[in-house]
């Protein structure tokens, strides 16, 4: 008998006891986001957790800095202080942050930067460089990451996962609340995230052998090995491989596509099976084919680069394509590091326009620009992807606010026959993602004026006539339940995005061409 | 032509016909002539030509007919509105640099004679005959009409004599106006829509009808009068026609639209009983500008009348052009000669182009094959989330919707609406209005206020609405120990204070101190109103708007239908819990047959879908049987035989009376003995509202009670609703409140009386069933009345589904049947909401042969519905009563048929996506 986890087991990643995503494995990062988030969560949910069960009743304070097992409140204080240690470590790593950034670095303006070295503190020395900015005046740094991911402060034993079953297609907000065992059924297992383990689990088919290994190696004895035991079923007859071509919307941002035998899978985010009432004909793991040979990431938000999903099917993943970034800086640590460190061993990073060829189809990076809050942030791009005779691209939240780039790159790539687009038009304002990393808080007004926006109306419009598609399909937009885990919108049909896309669905439909807002799955060609 | 000339020549046409008209006196053209020359000659006396005479007076033939003699002095017509300050008053007098005032009433006269300026009393000069001799005047202004300047001092417009003769005729052709008609005279007299009233009733030889003052107000007198005389013509405001009673607009033939933009809702209810115009123009114009006739709906204005025309101004490129949108600019000889007051640059509206007098009117216009349409004032144009918003457009968008007066008022950044109350919170009203617009035309807040103000203009007083609203959110002072108390709560949050109408974001307030604000002030006025006034203020908080909408939600609680129904109900809870043990001991209860002691059962509703079952399951236990029906009548059990099949003899037990029979015996305290009560006698209606519910079902349950107590029954079961709630709790104004709809609102009440027979010693059971199925071939007829199915039966036609909330309890009717009969049997398994079995959406679907594609939201698939026209309406209504709530929250399977299938004839279970084997 072998066997093989079950369809309706989520697996989430845990770092320092959060819900793990990009910003919180980097060390720099995670000391950021401990100290200027987390802190004050839990400092005020301890002092008044009456407040955080108000706040979480109130659909208008979705996505806020709130405890939602509010009602678990020993187990939570009696987590928060078993993690001061960890705390106190990155703690360090803060201050000396905060040191070079506010202390050192303002008392240069133009001369010399050498002396900087000899007063780094210790937590930074030999980890930074630094430079001035684009006015000569301003002093400036980055991190030379792989030395940081070597430090003390980051350390895989903070890393876990959390087994537990997922009940329905709507998930429960998860950024902002401690990863502990809530319900008997979840179990919390101290295991590095890319550790192979995970891919063993995950790739099932396990002999009774190999089950009680992993159990063992997991540290699970007793009730804890039974209920581990039971998140596990008889693996299930292999089905015959699929092998014809196909082009599949499988939620949000994520698309599957097989060319000539060449797998392809953008932006991963899937949803889980094995439960009752989820959303008919929904594209689960379980639809996945064997084997992804190319991993496509747009950009670093939660919601395109979901290390939930990616742990999930790291094993059956080739080669990942993504965005190369080379600035290092606290807003956008590099991605390739952050995917090596996830388990992924081949990556490779493009730039702008460069092309590859990747099996039966070639992949071109297009230059994404907005949806950052104007922070110098490279870390993304567009996808266009040439099966044969027909190219598609994938614009994920690029915003098309230089109305001239997509007609310039047009006229480099050539016609586009199909864009996938996202047009959340009114996203979140930018500190909800990078606030922690701002050395000084922005104002409210100046932070909502940097909005995470995808395109708008007319934007679109901009991007879809430069392109000259055959078809348009709006996607990206939130709208699948199990969004609701790195994400917070409600949306009605008066939201300017659901407004926004369907003038311009209706736009390209008036011009005799196809277009739709997608939702859940749809097979878009075979 | 010079407007006195212009009148001598009217009244020398039509001489005999009657001119002027009010209660119990007229006077025909050739009186008038008479009259008011005599009167002009008296004016000419005390005033020099050219200076201006201010005619002080409205709202009677008298001022008419002084208005009249003012034009054909040799001064200048200046009417006054009688009800200004004093200090306005005097300002005016200074402005006009008046040579006579003309007062229709004493005070004036005193008044006057304050601001030191000749006048005569008309009461004093009387009806003159004497015929004088008159001197042309020669002046250039023809008549001068007051208007408010931007610094708040009055400003004059001189209108020249050039386009009256063009507005004459224009009205005499568009307005389809014959000598004998009779035309309103409405307006205030210092409103220059009289000027139109006047000349173009006199030019076409009508007669104007001046209603007398005979009610408090000037328009509940012109209501009055129309409903009792009618009109041939009306020439009114829009608001002000809002305003008349439906008597009086039935009996105006044509109903002019003057002095604002004319909304779709009355529209609508004018073309119903009049032949409908629109015009439009500024005083600036001689009165009127363009008319059109409207027989649908359309923004447009007409085309310029003779005299003018229209060009469009571009306001970023000073382009001027003859299509397109922009401003208006109004080109003619009838436009006037200018500003007397107000600043200096207000006067740059009146410019030359190509040597004719040009008005640029600050209106936005669309000019298209010479036709215009009327998009808002320029002003009035504002830009929010990026998008350009017509104010003027989204009120007349929601008058329509709404079906009444609103008001899209300014307040700095904030746009809010203002509107009557009329029960609604403003909260439910916020979400109907948001379910409409895009979030940019969206109001930010709703202000309700008693009555929408009307200027002396007829239009909608949008100044003093302003004034009122920032009064109302400004008007907490520092003193105010509300306020006090509100601030300390944000002081000890923030660490800081903060000015009352600051966002705390904007004070550094963060969402963490937003909600420790609203946990504490919850501590003070309850987590409820709390929660809805930060719901309200959309989770930005300003300490005064918090205030308001509290106090809003205060108001509302006041008033509430739940509270005052609940007090209604204690009472009278209160008097049976006394009554019920007197009616238990006194009542003398007789049995026939012995074998049959203290086994009868009071059954209701047998005529019902649920009862019919009751008894179809009772008859097989030889119990007997009292029927109480509303009727009384034993076809009711004829039709129960026809629906069951059940041979005669089976109802030889079974005897039916009516609620009447029952109440009768039971205040004789004399009756049968009974075992058991299973109620299910009730009219399911979620329409009807609760005062008919109470009146009807509501007092047949107590006196159901009553006899239960009476006749010693020593079981009840009640037939109750899911939709009354998920947890029993005692009855308070509170679960009344929670409860959305009048019919389950009821139901709970009913509930509280049932449950008063415990006192007695009675086993009460009350069963909330969800909704009932399991129809049989002889109960299809009880379906089509009811929502639900009616529900999914439009959406397989219509090939859409409104997405439902939660999940939809059923029941079976047989499950429930027995579980009825069960509690009177002495097995009672204690009150309880019986759902057997829950479906979800994609069930629904499936049954109504649909995908998830054609999922609704559900206002959208109500309007998909109203459209189709295959609604049956009061249905519609039903369902979208019934969908108010959540929905049911907990999935349930009790039964394992598929309950829903049965009866829709998809026997098949819904494929439930990644079910496990
Ligand atoms: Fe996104
Ligand atoms: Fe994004």
């Amino acid at each position: 008998m072998r066997y093989s986890l079950r369809q309706d087991i989520a697996v989430e990643p845990v770092i320092a006891g959060w819900y793990g995503w990009s910003y919180l494995l980097p060390p720099q990062t995670l000391a950021r986001f401990v100290r200027n988030r987390f802190t004050s969560i839990i400092d005020s949910y301890l002092s008044d957790p009456q407040v955080h069960a108000t706040a979480v009743r109130q659909r208008k304070m979705h996505g806020g800095p709130w405890v939602h097992a509010y009602e678990h409140y020993d187990r939570i204080a009696s987590w928060y202080q078993a993690a001061a240690p960890q705390r106190e470590r990155l703690g360090e790593l803060f201050d000396a942050i905060r040191q070079v950034e506010e202390e050192i670095l303002p008392r240069y303006h133009g001369e010399c930067l050498d002396p900087v070295y000899q007063e780094l503190p210790s937590a930074l020395a030999g980890r930074l460089e630094v430079f001035y900015g684009r006015d000569n005046r301003t002093a400036d740094y980055r991190f030379i990451e792989p030395l940081m991911y070597a430090s003390e402060y980051y350390d895989e034993t903070w890393q876990q996962v959390r087994f537990g079953p997922v009940t329905r297609d709507a998930r429960e907000f998860a950024l902002t609340t401690p990863m502990l065992e809530y319900t008997p059924d979840q179990l919390l297992v101290d295991v590095p995230l890319n550790s192979p383990l995970l891919d063993l689990i995950f790739r099932g088919g396990l002999t009774e052998a190999e089950l009680a290994d992993v159990t063992a190696r997991f540290g699970l004895t007793d009730q804890r090995a039974e209920l581990f035991a039971s998140y596990f079923e008889p693996a299930p007859q292999p089905t015959g491989t699929a092998t014809g071509d196909v082009l599949e919307y499988v939620g949000h941002a994520c698309v599957f596509a097989r060319h000539d035998g060449t797998t392809f899978l953008v932006d991963p985010v899937l949803s889980y099976g094995g439960y009752p009432g989820g959303a008919e004909h929904r594209f689960t793991f379980a639809d996945l084919p064997e084997r992804i040979d190319y991993l496509l990431i747009t950009h670093n938000h939660q919601d395109h680069m979901l290390f939930e999903t990616l742990i999930r099917i790291r094993h059956r993943v080739g080669t990942v394509l993504i965005p190369k970034s080379s600035n290092a800086s606290l807003v956008d640590p590099g991605l390739g590091g952050i995917l090596r460190r996830l388990g992924f061993s081949h990556v490779v990073e493009v730039d702008d326009l460069d092309t590859l060829d990747c099996g039966s189809a070639q992949v071109v990076a297009l230059p994404f620009l907005g949806e950052h809050g104007d922070l110098r942030i490279r870390s993304k791009t567009g996808w266009l992807i040439r099966f044969g005779e027909r190219s598609v691209l994938f614009a994920a939240d690029s915003t098309n606010i230089a109305p001239t780039m997509y007609a310039k790159v047009a006229e480099v790539i050539g016609r586009v026959d199909t864009v996938f687009i996202g047009m959340e038009s009114i996203g979140a304002a930018a500190s909800w993602i990078y606030g922690p990393l701002y050395g000084t808080p922005l104002d409210r007004r100046t932070d909502q004026s940097r909005r995470l926006n995808g395109s708008n109306f007319q934007q679109a419009k901009d991007i879809v006539d430069a392109l000259d598609p055959d078809e348009v399909y709006v996607y990206a937009m939130g709208l699948e339940p199990w969004l609701g885990v790195v994400m917070a919108i409600d949306y009605d049909e008066n939201h300017p995005a659901i407004v926004d896309s369907d003038l311009l669905v209706k736009h390209v439909r008036d011009k005799g061409r196809t277009a739709d807002r997608l939702q859940l799955r749809r097979t878009l060609r075979r | 032509m010079q407007l006195s000339d212009l009148l001598t020549d009217i009244f020398r046409r039509h001489h005999e016909r009657p001119a002027l008209r009010t209660a119990g006196r007229a006077w025909t053209y050739a009186e008038l002539d008479r009259l008011t020359n005599a009167l002009a000659g008296r004016i000419d006396r005390e005033c020099a030509p050219g200076r201006r005479v201010l005619v002080v007076g409205e709202h009677s033939a008298e001022a008419v007919i002084w208005a009249l003699a003012a034009m054909r002095s040799g001064a200048v017509h200046t009417p006054m509105s009688p009800g200004l300050p004093v200090d306005r008053f005097e300002d005016s007098v200074r402005v006009a640099q008046a040579g006579l005032v003309v007062c229709l009433d004493r005070e004036s006269l005193v008044r006057a004679d304050k601001a030191g300026v000749p006048a005569l009393y008309s009461g004093d000069v009387g009806w003159p005959t004497e015929v004088t001799e008159r001197r042309p005047s020669g002046s250039p202004v023809a008549y001068s009409i007051f208007t408010s300047g931007s610094t708040g001092v009055p400003k004059l417009v001189d209108v020249g004599h050039g386009g009256l003769l063009n507005l004459c005729r224009s009205l005499r052709r568009l307005l389809d106006i014959t000598p004998g008609e009779q035309v309103l005279q409405f307006a205030s007299l210092s409103f220059d829509a009289s000027i139109s009233e006047i000349l173009g009733t006199l030019y076409a030889g009508a007669t104007l009808v001046v209603p007398v003052r005979d009610q408090a107000s000037w328009l509940g007198s012109v209501s009055r009068h129309l409903a009792e005389h009618g009109c041939d013509l009306a020439m009114l405001s829009p608001s002000v026609y809002a305003r008349l009673d439906d008597a009086a607009r039935r009996r105006i033939r044509k109903i002019e639209f003057c002095g604002e933009a004319l909304g779709k809702a009355e529209f609508d209810r004018a073309i119903q009983h009049s032949r409908v115009f629109n015009a439009y123009g500024p005083t600036e114009a001689t009165v009127c500008f363009s008319l059109a006739e409207l027989t649908s709906f359309t923004p447009a204005i007409g085309t310029p009348i003779d005299g003018f025309r229209a060009l469009v101004h571009d306001p970023e490129t000073g382009d001027h052009s003859t299509s397109g949108t922009g401003e208006l600019v109004i080109v003619g000889e009838g436009v006037a000669l200018g500003y007397v007051g107000g600043r200096a640059e207000e006067q740059r509206v009146f410019r030359t182009l190509d040597g004719e007098r040009a008005y640029y009117t600050g209106d936005r216009v669309t000019l298209h094959d010479g036709t215009l349409s009327y998009l808002g004032r320029i002003d009035e144009q504002v830009k929010r989330l990026g998008h350009r918003v017509n104010l003027a457009h989204v009120e007349s968008h929601l008058s329509a919707r709404l079906d009444r007066e609103v008001a899209l008022v300014r307040l700095g950044e904030e746009v809010v609406l203002v509107t009557t109350a009329d029960g609604a919170t403003e909260e439910a009203l916020m979400a109907r209005v948001r379910s409409w617009l895009p979030a940019w035309e969206a109001p930010d807040r709703i202000a309700f206020v008693d009555t929408l103000p009307l200027a002396t203009s007829g239009k909608l007083d949008k100044n003093a609405l302003r004034e009122r609203i920032a009064a109302g959110s400004g008007g907490a002072s520092a003193n105010d120990p509300e306020l006090r108390q509100v601030l300390d709560v944000v002081t000890t949050v923030l660490g800081h204070q903060i000015d009352p109408n600051t966002s705390i974001f904007d004070a550094g307030g963060s969402s963490l101190a937003m909600i420790q604000i609203q946990v504490k002030l919850s501590q003070i006025y309850g987590e409820q109103a709390v929660e809805a006034a930060f719901a309200a203020l959309d989770y930005d908080f300003v300490v005064v708007d918090f205030l308001r909408h509290l106090h809003g939600a205060d108001v509302v609680r006041r008033e509430s239908p739940a509270e005052t129904v609940f007090r209604q109900v204690e009472t009278e809870l209160a008097a049976l819990r006394a009554e019920l043990p007197l009616l238990r001991r006194e009542t003398r209860r007789a049995t026939q047959a012995p074998d049959q002691a203290g086994r009868t059962v009071l059954l209701t509703g047998v005529s019902g879908f649920i009862g019919g079952h009751v008894l179809d399951q009772l008859l097989p236990t030889g119990r007997p049987v009292l029927v109480v029906s509303t009727t009384g009548s034993d076809r009711v059990l004829a039709e129960h035989r026809a629906r069951f099949g059940h041979d005669a003899a089976d109802y030889d037990l079974v005897r039916v009376i009516g609620y009447g029979d029952l109440e009768r015996w039971v205040d004789q305290r004399e009756g049968p003995a009974l075992d058991g009560v299973a109620h299910c006698g009730y009219q399911v209606n979620h329409l009807l509202p609760l005062d008919s519910q109470m009146a009807g079902s509501v007092r047949n349950t107590v006196l159901v009670v009553r006899a239960a107590a009476a006749f010693g029954a020593r079981s009840f079961a009640f037939l109750s609703a899911a939709s009354a709630g998920e947890h029993f709790e005692p009855l308070s104004a509170a679960a009344l409140g929670a409860v959305a709809d009048p019919y389950s609102r009821s139901k709970l009440i009913c509930e509280g009386y049932v449950n008063a027979l415990a006192d007695v010693g009675c086993a009460v059971d009350c069963y909330r069933a969800g909704l009932v199925y399991g129809h049989q071939d002889g109960d299809r007829s009880y379906l089509k009345d009811d929502w639900f199915t009616g529900l999914i039966a439009l959406a397989r036609r219509l090939r859409a589904m409104p997405r439902l909330e939660g999940y939809v309890p059923v029941c079976d009717v047989r499950e429930l049947s027995r579980t009825l009969l069960a509690a009177i049997d002495g097995r009672s398994s204690g009150s309880a909401v019986v759902v057997h079995r829950t479906y979800e959406l994609a069930e629904l679907l499936h049954h109504a042969g649909l995908s998830p594609t054609d999922v609704l939201p559900p206002a959208e698939w109500f309007e998909l519905a109203r459209g189709s026209g295959q609604a049956h309406l009061p249905l519609l209504a039903a369902m979208q009563s019934a969908l108010g709530g959540r929905g049911w929250r907990t999935p349930q399977r009790e039964v394992d048929h598929d309950i829903l299938g049965t009866l829709f004839g998809t026997p098949q279970e819904a494929p439930r996506a990644g079910a496990r084997a």
